[in-house]
């Protein structure tokens, strides 16, 4: 409203020139789509909390082992089922091991393992679901096809039979097991994106500027699936542990005296009625490295959803 | 004439990410007892979150900050009620009742999965004391009013069986249900194809001389407004900058803006003429201009523009204006026309 | 008349959209048997409801679709089936603008990025340099500052975004430019912007548009001439004031008689031919003429045969009211 208090003066009444106009003007600084995604995923404090403690416990697996003075298989039968101690941080097992640096060194294994299987899940997915979602059709048809075959199958069949071929390497089997099913709900994610998006007009005018295929289909598809699928990796980590957990939990997993979270649990396991603080370790490692990594991927999808603007 | 809606002085804010969206800024508009009243605004200019505050439906981070909306003097704005649940209970009672609302996209607003004539009776039977029998008659009478053929056979049909226009009549016939007083139309005919929106023209029209209602037709089409509105307001960076009779605007209009407006739509009944476009886009509503929300893109603007918000000029009983090129101080300067 | 750019002779676009292997086969002919000729420097308005095929038309024109039938010729050469490095060629010479300007734009690339991937798809300059230079040109002719290079998309309202969709066909210098519905998603003030500049660059550079649009003033108001379609057939074609102030095909009639004049006077009394019924479904369109089931002239004859193109002045029309 008129603030009454203000004079009227005659040169109020010129004209203002072109100059002063701010037309076409931007006000908002520029951001680029990263800085933009962060400055949401900032704002979600569980995802926040879980990516630092995600960060602590990688630390904690590259420096563990480098910093304390034991290693992960040194025995020392004369300290065998310690409580935690200034000496030994989370106490001694059946062999009088370290526990603390053994957890570090299953952090070691599971992360590897986990990040991995995601890293070659996203690899193969990507690509086969979105070289089927992008040619559609005949292409698409036999493609999906396969897909559903090996859908149909329970995954821990494929898991124990590559464990059984590949038994001398176990890190490797585990990885190549949990790869062979897992990058197939991927795929089908990739191709109902791609072939969603690829009618979009975007591509469209990338088709008729006379983009190739793989331009379009990397530069411009791929690309703007990728917030989905960075979430969906970001939860496929922590199953690809679990798994790996659970098959040595089993007893078909890593070999002794190297070390899973999975083996770790199972071997506390067994001596769980006298000595339950020896399973804690473990089980909290995994528990909190998936709820962080849960945490993560939620944050992740609200973050990287354009639509959330 | 009496006024069935007044509203004084309403400012609504939508908080975002980016901070306080300020939607609309101080408005204030009458609607006349059987009127038709258009409210023409560009997107963003604030036209259907002014109609959404009157409803009571805006969305969750959208608040009225200050402003009264009367509806036969009873203030319905959220501020005037002691609770959100009392507020919510009344407005329960008035939508559908007493006001309707009509929207851009029919579907949605129709539920897909029950049948026509559950959805048309459910307003008769919440709202009056009919039976069932009675409620499905008018139902039908209501089908044959907005000019739906077969009425008694399509009322078992769902949703998607009806066309866009046929489910915008249906839309229409729900909003009538009641009789209500005012009928807030957003954006009816712009999904619509221009044959079937001529057709939904029409209807309206005819409706216009068959029922009570007052009607508020927001729309950015200014051929639409001229067609079936009385009274016409025009809208810009949430606030209203021009309201007159229909004639009054397209005949004399005052606002550089509502001149702009008019010379870059074609009239396919004239020759050619060259288009004028307004340059420019318009204000961010995150962080308003201080002054007239015109200022950038008016060929006219003086440097007063900028800092002071304009006071109104009023041109005669129906035609009001907020532009300093209309303060005496201008018209000494003899630079404008 | 000058050079034709574009000739267009009885083309079919068909789609098959049968559901599941053993439904019965449903083909959508959403372009069914169109000729038409476009001439240099000209803009040809193709208007239509939805559903009426004229989107379909201008993306097999530029080869999105492959048509099923006819003929497409492009400066006197027969482009229907080209592919490889000719239909590379074509695709520089040929643009599109199409009609959302928020799905247009890849999100996650910058305006310059946007603007220079034509160029670098052709291999049109050699450095970077030489590529943002150029694309600084082409920002300030449509309008835009160079400083908005490096912004996003999302940081511009639809007319600015238009204008970079524009300034990103431009890129290329095309000779022919589709225009898909260019201003119907946008805001009346901002329609005549990206109007007149439409206008500005085919003046300075010598294009030839097809326009497509289903708002008839504004066709009127950038056409040359003006070809109207109903349910995948053209019904009239001619110069635009000819079509606009005396239409004679009976849907022409009822098209423009439907259009909401700006002028409260004329528009109150002005009597609209009012269509009945809906549009029928290109899937099992009628037989003969495809206007017949909501035409007030209609005949038996319209029943069973269909209307060929009738010489009237200047103006064709498909209807057999004008047969001597």
């Amino acid at each position: 409203m008129m603030d009454e208090n203000v004079k009227l003066t005659p040169d109020m009444f010129e004209k203002l020139p072109d100059s002063e106009k701010n037309n076409e003007q931007i006000a908002v600084e520029a951001k680029t789509y990263l800085q933009d995604a962060w400055n949401r995923f900032k704002k979600n404090k569980l995802a926040l909390i879980g990516l630092v403690f995600l960060t602590i416990m990688i630390l904690y697996a590259i420096l563990g082992p480098i910093l304390s003075q034991y290693s992960y298989d040194q025995q020392n039968l004369n300290l065998q089922h310690q409580l935690p101690s200034a000496a030994h941080w989370f106490g001694t097992d059946k062999f009088g091991r370290d526990i603390f640096v053994r957890v570090a060194y299953g952090a070691r294994i599971s992360l590897a393992i986990g990040f991995s299987a995601a890293a070659i899940n996203l690899l193969i997915g990507i690509t086969y679901g979105g070289i089927a979602g992008y040619f559609g059709g005949k292409v698409d048809m036999l493609m999906m096809r396969f897909v559903d075959i090996i859908y149909s199958m329970p995954d821990m069949l494929y898991v124990i039979l590559i464990m059984l071929i590949l038994g001398d390497n176990p890190f490797l089997a585990i990885i190549i097991g949990i790869s062979i099913t897992a990058w197939v709900n991927m795929a089908r994610q990739v191709r109902t994106q791609v072939m969603t998006l690829k009618q979009q007009e975007f591509s469209l005018a990338a088709f008729v500027l006379g983009a190739s295929r793989k331009r379009i289909l990397f530069k411009h598809l791929i690309i703007n699936c990728m917030g989905p699928i960075i979430v969906s990796v970001t939860l496929m980590v922590p199953s690809a542990i679990f798994t790996e957990a659970f098959l040595s939990f089993v007893g078909i997993g890593i070999n002794a005296p190297q070390a899973s979270w999975g083996t770790l649990a199972n071997e506390a396991r067994q001596l769980l009625e006298r000595y339950p603080i020896e399973t804690i370790w473990p089980l909290a490692a995994i528990c909190l490295t998936m709820l962080s990594l849960n945490f993560i991927g939620d944050g992740l999808g609200d973050a990287l959803d354009p639509k959330k603007k | 004439m009496k006024n069935i809606l007044e509203i004084r002085n309403l400012q609504t804010e939508f908080s975002t990410e980016q901070g306080a969206v300020q939607a609309v800024r101080g408005v204030s508009i009458t609607l006349g007892e059987k009127e038709v009243l258009g409210i023409v605004g560009e997107s963003g200019s604030g036209k259907s979150q002014t109609m959404f505050s009157v409803m009571g439906l805006l969305s969750a981070n959208g608040k009225i900050t200050s402003g009264e909306i009367l509806l036969n003097g009873e203030d319905i704005s959220p501020l005037a009620f002691t609770s959100e649940k009392e507020y919510e209970k009344r407005m329960e009672k008035l939508r559908g009742n007493d006001m309707a609302m009509i929207f851009q996209d029919p579907m949605t607003f129709l539920n897909p999965v029950l049948r026509i004539d559950t959805q048309l009776m459910e307003p008769i039977l919440n709202h009056t004391n009919l039976s069932k029998e009675e409620a499905r008659k008018q139902a039908i009478e209501l089908m044959r009013k907005v000019g739906i053929p077969s009425p008694e056979s399509r009322m078992k049909q769902y949703p998607h069986q009806f066309s866009g226009g046929m489910r915008q009549r249906i839309i229409i016939a729900m909003a009538l249900a009641c009789n209500p007083q005012v009928i807030i139309a957003d954006e009816p005919t712009t999904a619509l194809d221009v044959t079937i929106q001529a057709q939904v023209l029409d209807l309206i029209s005819n409706l216009k001389h068959e029922i009570n209602s007052s009607i508020i037709m927001i729309t950015h089409d200014l051929g639409v407004v001229a067609s079936i509105c009385d009274r016409i307001a025009i809208m810009y960076g949430g606030k209203i900058v021009e309201v007159g009779t229909d004639e009054d605007i397209f005949y004399d209009p005052k606002h550089p803006y509502t001149i702009g407006l008019l010379s870059c739509v074609h009239n396919p009944e004239e020759e050619s003429k060259e288009l004028k476009p307004i340059p420019g886009s318009p204000p961010d509503l995150l962080d308003p201009p201080k002054g007239c929300p015109f200022v950038d893109r008016c060929e006219k603007a003086m440097k007063i523009c900028k800092e002071q918000m304009p006071s109104v000029s009023v041109f005669s009983n129906t035609h009001e204006c907020s532009c300093w090129l209309h303060h005496e101080m201008a018209l000494k300067g003899g630079d404008v026309k | 008349m000058s050079e034709e750019i574009l000739k267009v002779e009885d083309l079919k676009t068909y789609f098959d959209v049968t559901k599941g292997l053993l439904s019965k086969k449903q083909i959508v002919k959403a372009v069914d048997g169109v000729s038409f000729t476009i001439y240099k420097n000209e803009t040809f308005g193709l208007v239509g409801e939805s559903g009426c095929g004229k989107s379909t038309l201008g993306r097999t024109i530029v080869k999105i679709y492959d048509p099923t039938g006819g003929k497409i010729e492009y400066k006197q050469k027969d482009i229907t089936k080209i592919k490889g490095a000719e239909l590379k060629q074509f695709r520089k010479s040929v643009q599109m603008i199409f009609q959302d300007p928020y799905a247009s734009l890849n999100s996650r690339m910058t305006v310059g990025e946007i603007i220079r991937e034509p160029m670098e798809i052709h291999h049109i300059y050699d450095t970077s340099e030489e590529r943002d230079n150029r694309v600084r040109e082409l920002l300030n002719i449509v309008g835009l500052k160079a400083d908005h290079i490096r912004r996003y998309p999302h940081e511009f309202s639809g007319g600015q975004r238009q204008r970079i969709g524009i300034a990103r066909t431009l890129a290329l210098n095309p000779d022919f430019i589709v225009c898909d519905e260019p201003i119907s998603a946008l805001d009346v003030s901002i329609q005549a912007q990206v109007i007149n500049l439409l206008e500005k660059i085919q003046k300075e550079m010598g294009i030839s548009y097809l326009f497509i649009a289903h708002d008839l003033s504004m066709v009127k108001h950038i056409s040359d001439r003006i070809g109207v379609m109903y349910l995948g057939n053209l019904v009239e074609v001619g110069p635009s004031d000819d079509v606009y102030h005396n239409p004679l095909h009976p849907y022409t009639k009822a098209l423009l008689s439907a259009v909401p004049v700006p002028d409260p006077k004329l528009a109150k009394s002005k009597k609209r031919i009012v269509l009945e019924g809906e549009l029928p479904s290109p899937i099992n369109p009628p037989s003969g003429c495809r206007f017949r089931t909501r035409c007030p002239n209609a005949t038996e004859r319209c029943a069973k045969e269909r209307p060929g193109m009738v010489q009237v002045g200047q103006r064709q029309v498909a209807c057999f009211l004008y047969e001597k």
